[in-house]
């Protein structure tokens, strides 16, 4: 088994994982990744440490990264986008198209890990975003913060003041076909908003949401925080609309007012929108090449899988950084099994 | 990159290696179902599995699981599956009847005493794996006779009754009620939501009374909607439901929190309930108190620790790997995800036969120096130092010692110190140096950079 | 008496600071050339000794940067750290000398930015004196 040869197919946490765990049992790796650098989403996300870490778990994909770069046992194949996928007994040749030409990569296993596509936000039209300047996807504040280290207003630099969070945008909607919840939107938001707390005493945050999911052990914690800290409001309830008035700064919503009951107009600095999840829809090629048929969530069945091919990550459903991992390790375990068993 | 700062690296000293034999064993114990998914998930890539568990036969391992089994098909598929396989593996060494009492030594060299029949067994293994059952307790505010515990509760139900199609449904008004003190587990609201569409089925009113339902488990929000759409009644509340007698049964009075003010509340009040299950806090098991305490592995409140996103399904100790309520309170496919990742974790450790470690990468004592002072046994994270007798060549004289010269001194086990030094920054006597970052490199830079 | 060039020496953890330090020259942030910077394995290993003998040498500040509380490799390295800094800031103020002459922040790797602004802020103190 050990002078087997494994192809993953893409380099996001789940794949770096699955790269690393094989490695480190002796086996030959090749990881393939569409863009010019591996990481995936993930490498793209900030600390959301306060005075102490926040469990968020992206220091951990940056250092399984960093680790796989090292790693001599991991033959490295960027900006190589897999386009289909090949059995011809237990030989499995991936079809990769780059920039160079055609090419084919020959294992006795393939996992894919090709993760999950972020929700367009412009999608839900009415919330304006990419017409209003201030109102951001989680994964642009993730971005802001990770190269800029604080969060401002795109629309003049200033800190924001009051900040709304609009959870489940994408997610847990069934009028845009998406009758699952993403998993990782309520901790990345909530972990997000004590940064922006943290970094400005005088902030306020608006969390507007259906319910809270947790993640991972100690999650009480994170929540707590933000429930005894008094400038930090909950709101069940998701708001229909943004909208501006011509000529005055600031976005409007129109909120329940948890008190009387009532709906008013409320004024914010700065809108998130915390995204979700989608399929990558531009791999259903390769998922046919491979037989690989979706779920009723629209993700990808594991069942499905033809043998010798296997999922991780959240190419099979959603998963946070820690799920993804995880699932990385389950599947390396099944993968080595079927290499232990053919041999 | 590259900045105009001076800039002092760790050395790229070449590794030395030291091939090390490690037999492809393990000892898989405690009694959470999750242990049949830990020793299969080693056996099958060839690990003798020794599986310490207290139950008479296999089968009983899955007892806790039997009521939830009636309800979600793929619980039952999966863990039959288990208790299956694992009893037809001739390379698993089943002990039942059995309890892991204590366990002590280091990655390649544990040494477990088991508990079986009266008779004490010494087991040695280079790895260990542990998965306990925490013990459910349900939270004072509902700690009445009333109320019923989710373990308690679908402990009277198996599913090798055949289910309520054979039995009659024994509750017509049943309350789940949720999130009671801790917020962060999600196998109440599946459990409630599997088990309350289920019990639906056979005509039981059901209501779900929670602060968020935990929608984030594969399928979750599908099912939701399919069970409020079956008549189960959901609901969240702030303050926590109040229970009385009431009527034919129990009452429970709570204010609705979905989407109403808090000035004109939807008063809410479920009578004549004949069950009310609540979700328990899951304290630590005993015996896996006290055997983290034994193998010196950092615990929080019991469980394994450190919260550190870096130690996911394992522990600060190399060669130890936990699942269960041990790890964190999961629902059993989500446990069995967990556990698995760890029995890979493991399998790391345990499944080469020959490791190449590097001995340059640790830290070395210098015995001459060393005052035993115990510093270093104390807050190696790892584990990795122990005081240990030296030979004559070392024969040192402790400043102030009563009893003349001893032999005894600090050494580091090279098989499982990570390298990082704390020993050597604490140790009063400087008898310690990592050896492939002596603090003379530091110095020399200090020196040579700021004069 | 503020100092304008200040030599500044920066321990930094392997598996948070180093990164840091990294990421924020990857970001294009200029760092200024006072700046020392020393790898060690854990913020823990920072003793004493290295602290005082960088004092000693003629630093005007020592910077650690470790990992966040909860956060170590080595479980508490992080937090041995910020003890043994918290109890030479007292020594130093005891002696008269300004405590921030020493000062601990904890990091990610990810903390490109936020290394810079530490290291910022610290060369401002010191030119304010
Ligand atoms: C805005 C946002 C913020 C988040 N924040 C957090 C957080 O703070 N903490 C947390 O735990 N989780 C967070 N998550 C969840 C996290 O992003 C996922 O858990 C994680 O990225 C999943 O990793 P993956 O490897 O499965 O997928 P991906 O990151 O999507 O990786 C897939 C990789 O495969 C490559 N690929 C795809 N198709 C092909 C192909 N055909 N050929 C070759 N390569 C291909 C892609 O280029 C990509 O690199 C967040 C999610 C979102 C949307
Ligand atoms: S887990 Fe997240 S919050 Fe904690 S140190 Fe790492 S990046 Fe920061
Ligand atoms: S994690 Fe939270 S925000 Fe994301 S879809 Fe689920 S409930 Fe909505
Ligand atoms: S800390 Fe130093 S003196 Fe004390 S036991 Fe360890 S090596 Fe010996
Ligand atoms: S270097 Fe670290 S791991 Fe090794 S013995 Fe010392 S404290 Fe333990």
């Amino acid at each position: 088994m050990s002078d087997a040869h494994v192809i993953v197919v893409g380099g996001g946490i789940a794949g770096i994982a699955c790269a690393d765990e094989l490695a480190q049992a002796g086996l030959k790796v090749t990881l393939i990744e569409k863009e010019q650098e591996i990481g995936g989403w993930a490498a793209d996300y900030c600390c959301k440490a306060t005075d102490q870490c926040n469990r968020c778990f992206v220091c951990v994909s940056d250092k399984e990264r960093e680790g796989v770069r090292a790693t001599s046992g991991i033959t490295l194949v960027t900006g190589a986008q897999v386009s289909g996928i090949e059995k011809n007994d237990s030989d499995y040749a991936v079809k990769i198209s780059r920039a160079a030409g055609a090419e084919e990569f020959h294992g006795d296993a393939v996992i894919l890990a090709t993760g999950f596509t972020p929700f367009d936000a412009r999608k839900k039209g009415e919330y304006g975003y990419g017409r209003y300047a201030d109102v951001l996807t989680g994964l642009d504040l993730e971005r802001m913060l990770r190269e800029r280290g604080n969060a401002f207003k795109p629309s003049n630099g200033m800190p924001p003041k009051s900040v709304a969070f609009i959870q489940c945008v994408g997610s847990r909607d069934d009028s845009i076909g998406h009758l699952y919840c993403s998993k990782a939107c309520c901790a990345y938001a909530l972990r997000m908003a004590r940064v922006i707390r943290h970094q400005n005493p005088e902030s306020e945050i608006f969390f507007f949401y259906m319910d809270i999911q947790p993640a991972g052990r100690l999650f009480d914690e994170t929540l707590k925080a933000c429930e005894e800290d008094p400038n930090f409001h909950f709101i069940r309830a998701i708001p229909s609309k943004i909208y501006q008035y011509t000529g005055k700064p600031g976005l409007m919503m129109r909120v329940l007012n948890t008190e009387t009951g009532d709906l008013e107009e409320q004024f914010f600095d700065m809108v998130v929108l915390s995204i979700g999840m989608e399929p990558r829809e531009e791999n259903a090629v390769v998922w046919e090449s491979a037989g690989l048929r979706p779920s009723d969530e629209g993700f990808l069945d594991p069942g499905s899988a033809e043998e010798g091919i296997f999922l991780a990550g959240a190419v099979s459903g959603p998963k946070d950084i820690e799920r993804s991992i995880m699932d990385a390790r389950q599947t390396v375990l099944r993968t080595l099994q079927y290499l232990e068993d053919k041999s | 990159m590259s900045g105009r700062q001076a800039v002092l690296r760790i050395p790229d000293v070449k590794p030395e290696l030291k091939e090390l034999e490690i037999p492809r064993e393990a000892v898989v114990s405690g009694d959470h179902p999750v242990i049949l998914a830990m020793a299969d998930g080693l056996a099958s890539m060839g690990i003798s599995v020794t599986l310490v568990h207290p139950f008479g036969e296999i089968e009983e391992i899955v007892a806790p699981l039997r009521g939830l089994m009636e309800a979600d098909d793929e619980v039952s598929r999966k863990y039959a599956f288990l208790t299956e396989k694992v009893s037809n593996n001739k390379s698993i060494k089943v002990m039942g009847l059995s309890t892991l009492v204590a366990v002590e030594g280091w990655w390649g060299n544990f040494t477990a005493e088991i508990l079986q029949d009266g008779k004490l067994a010494t087991v040695k293994a280079p790895g260990l794996a542990l998965a306990y059952r925490g013990n459910p307790k349900v939270p004072e505010a509902f700690s009445t006779d009333d109320v019923k515990g989710f373990s308690e509760f679908l402990g009277q139900f198996d599913f090798r009754k055949g289910g309520m199609k054979k039995v009659p449904n024994p509750v017509k008004r049943i309350a789940f009620v949720l999130d009671v003190e801790k917020r962060d587990e999600k196998w109440p609201s599946v459990t409630a939501l599997r088990f309350g569409t289920y019990l639906k089925e056979f005509g039981s009113q059901v209501y779900i009374l929670c602060r968020d339902f935990k929608v984030s488990v594969d399928d979750m929000e599908r099912e939701y909607r399919m069970a409020r759409e079956a008549g189960v009644m959901i609901f969240k509340y702030e303050d926590l439901p109040t229970i009385q007698k009431g009527g034919q049964g129990i009452r429970l009075t709570f204010r609705d929190a979905s989407a109403v003010s808090r000035e004109k509340p939807l008063e809410v009040t479920l009578e004549d309930l004949d069950a009310v299950v609540v979700q328990e806090n899951i304290l630590p098991a005993e015996e896996q108190v006290e055997l983290l305490a034994q193998l010196r592995i950092p615990s929080e409140g019991g469980f394994v620790g450190p919260n550190n996103p870096q130690f996911t399904g394992r522990t600060a100790k190399k060669g130890v790997v936990v699942g269960g309520d041990t790890w964190y309170p999961e629902y059993p496919t989500d446990a069995m995800t967990t556990a698995l990742s760890a029995s890979q974790e493991l399998f790391k450790w345990v499944g080469k036969g020959t490791y190449k470690i590097d001995v340059e990468r640790v830290a070395e004592v210098d015995p001459s120096k060393c005052a035993t002072c115990l510093t270093c046994y104390r807050i190696c994270p790892h584990d990795s130092i122990r005081v240990e007798r030296y030979g004559e060549r070392n024969v040192y004289i402790t400043a102030g010692a009563k009893e003349g010269p001893t032999w005894e001194a600090a050494r580091v086990k090279v098989e499982t110190c990570n390298g990082c030094g704390l020993c050597a920054s604490e140790c009063p006597a400087k008898a310690i140096q990592l050896v492939y970052y002596p603090d003379m490199e530091v110095y020399d830079f200090l020196e040579g950079n700021l004069r | 008496m503020g100092i304008n060039n200040p030599k500044i020496v920066a321990f930094c953890c392997e598996e948070s600071g180093m990164p840091a330090y990294e990421h924020a020259l990857s970001l294009g942030i200029e760092l200024p050339e006072g700046l020392h910077v020393m790898a060690l394995p854990c913020g823990g290993k920072a003793e004493t000794g290295y602290l005082m003998k960088a004092l000693d040498n003629g630093a005007d500040a020592v910077m650690i940067f470790a990992c966040y509380e909860g956060n170590c490799k080595y479980v508490r390295g992080n937090i041995r750290a910020e003890k043994r800094v918290g109890y030479l800031r007292e020594r130093l103020e005891k002696i008269g000398m300004s405590p921030d002459r020493i000062v601990f922040c904890p990091v990610a790797p990810a903390s490109g930015a936020r290394f810079a602004e530490l290291v910022r802020r610290e060369v401002e103190l010191l030119r304010e004196g």
